[in-house]
């Protein structure tokens, strides 16, 4: 019997979804029409079933190992030991994307075990720049850093995100990872346009689109958007993905869904969608480019 | 102090310690208060933390009931907090944590035992990958001088003692069983080997006196025939029978000739 090996490639216009231990056993069965895997590089950092479970699955779908506790952004710099775990992870999977975030979440040796923000400036482009580059020269491959969703704005803040991802891109040779869905959260909570956000970014450096629900809770009568992955992705966030599609046609999407997981079926069911929208959306660009 | 660093320093102390004062000034007036914009990172932290204890540890919180486990876990996050981002790791001192607080407990007194046993078989779900040996294997190792052998034990392997029936306490505090069911305390005391089993599950099994006399030997560098010895002490030991069983469980690995297999286990 031949040997057949890993897809490595993703194809844009196929969605893929963030895989969850509560669905490896119905993805390994039945093996949805998914474009790719993402899984949190974390959850992955052990032996035993869930690396030999995803082991399994890399034969048939492309994965990405989306990180979450590098801390790109501690001042005190990287845990390097945890950088070699995610050095080993990504030599034992070969995923097609490996992805972090603009943010920290370790000071004084406590992990924080969330996407803290950072104000931006010149300080922590300096910080986050060097810590990218000696990610990526250690994994010898390109980062794609997201951009975070933040309940609150610092005043020691001078450069606009998308800018200052903008900055990290010309210096480190990065790629953006552009979650929608924050993008929204963040605009309602702290004003702004989002679509304008979007063209700030440098379109060819976005490889991948993320997209996920998110809930609005109650904070003494002012309502406030959680990125919670807990839900459905709202009307507006599908909105906002159309123009996300229009802007960066050739980066890979994906769903993700953390908190209440639904069935498999649902969550497939929304990458689905993101594939109805991105295909009718780019159809429309190629309709226009012939009437004009 | 630069502002980066600074921002860390206070945001952290905000978020473990609820020292939310120092950060507030750093932070552009809005709709909601600073803070209340630091209690969403307070409240996630605490929550999140909380959730992966409730997973490593579900018979502790069956035991305890919800509240009381609530009110364990966040006195844990405060007193240690985690230090890497690996959450499948965090909760290794909860055990002795649980023993120290015996008021948080409510007079259980095998409640830091049993969560020592669960810790045991979270680590043996997730222990590194290595390979194991069979009976054929172990023959061809050992030669003419089986008796100089040294075994090594599977990574995922792990030897828990209680003076309590933490093995029958955490059966009847399992997903389908009799509620009604009772653990007669008086049974005595409990001696375990944790490991993970060919389908890659956490498993453990109970172990006679000489059978744990045997595994800490081989756990401290003895070769078999010194464990050997050592189990034979209890009458009972049978080498034959345990070898097989265990070596039919995948409890053991080669080890690599220059290995020094010493690991410090909990008395």
């Amino acid at each position: 019997m031949a040997i057949s090996s890993s897809p490595t490639a993703i194809n844009p216009a196929q969605p893929g979804i963030g895989l969850r231990a509560a669905h490896h056993g119905d993805v390994a069965e039945r093996r949805p029409a998914v474009g790719f895997l993402e899984v949190h590089a974390e959850n992955y950092m052990g032996g035993g079933r869930p690396i030999a479970t995803l082991e399994a699955l890399r034969r048939h779908y492309p994965l990405s190992v989306h990180g979450v506790g590098l801390s790109l952004a501690s001042v005190e710099g990287l845990d390097l030991g945890h950088v070699n775990r995610l050095a080993s992870l990504c030599a034992r999977l070969e995923p097609a994307l490996v992805s972090e975030h603009l943010a920290w979440n370790r000071a004084g040796g406590v992990y924080l075990n969330d996407l803290l923000p950072i104000p931006y400036s010149e300080e922590a482009l300096g910080v986050v720049g060097d810590h990218v580059a000696m990610v990526q020269d250690r994994l010898k491959r390109r980062l794609l850093i997201e951009n975070p969703s933040a309940y609150l704005r610092l005043r020691a803040s001078v450069i606009p995100e998308a800018e200052f991802l903008a900055e990290l891109v010309r210096r480190t040779g990065c790629g953006i990872l552009c979650d929608v869905n924050n993008v929204y959260v963040n605009s309602r909570n702290h004003g702004g346009d989002p679509r304008a956000y979007l063209k700030a970014l440098p379109a060819s450096a976005v490889g991948e689109i993320h997209l996920a629900g998110h809930a609005i809770n109650d904070a003494d009568g002012q309502p406030v958007w959680i990125d919670d992955h807990g839900s459905p992705v709202a009307a507006a966030v599908w909105d906002l993905y159309a123009h996300a599609v229009r802007r960066f046609p050739h980066a890979v999407t994906l769903v993700e869904w953390d908190s209440n997981l639904p069935s498999l079926d649902t969550l497939t069911g929304e990458a689905r969608t993101a594939a109805r929208i991105r295909a009718s959306v780019l159809l429309s660009e190629l309709s226009y480019a012939h009437a004009a | 102090m630069r502002t980066l660093h600074r921002h860390q320093v206070e945001l952290r102390a905000a978020i473990v310690e609820s020292a939310f004062a120092p950060f507030a000034s750093a932070i552009v007036p809005a709709r909601l208060s600073p803070r209340e914009q630091l209690d969403i990172y307070r409240h996630h932290y605490v929550l999140t933390l909380t959730e992966a204890l409730r997973v490593t540890f579900p018979v502790i919180l069956q035991l305890v009931g919800e509240a009381c486990f609530r009110a364990m876990a966040a006195r844990f996050i405060e007193r240690h907090p985690p230090v890497a981002p690996v959450l499948f790791e965090y909760g290794d001192r909860f055990a002795d944590f649980v023993d120290d607080r015996s008021e948080l407990s409510g007079g259980l007194p095998y409640l830091a035992d049993v969560a020592r046993l669960e810790w045991a078989i979270n680590l043996a779900y997730s222990a590194d990958d290595a390979e194991t040996i069979g009976l054929a294997e172990l023959v061809a190792l050992s030669g003419d001088s089986s008796s100089g052998a040294l075994l090594g034990l599977h990574p995922s392997v792990q030897l828990v003692g209680s003076p309590y029936p933490i093995d029958l306490i955490w059966r009847a505090n399992q997903p389908g069983a009799d509620p009604a069911a009772t653990v007669n305390l008086d049974r005595g005391g409990a001696r375990i080997v944790v490991y993970r089993d060919a389908e890659l599950d956490a498993a453990w099994r109970s172990l006679t006196l000489g059978e744990d006399a045997f595994f800490r030997m081989l756990n401290r560098g003895a070769t078999l025939d010194e464990a050997h010895q050592a189990a034979a002490v209890h009458g009972s030991f049978e080498l034959g029978s345990t070898l097989s069983w265990s070596l039919n469980a995948g409890l053991f690995v080669k080890l690599p000739a220059t290995a020094n297999p010493q690991r410090s286990f909990p008395p």
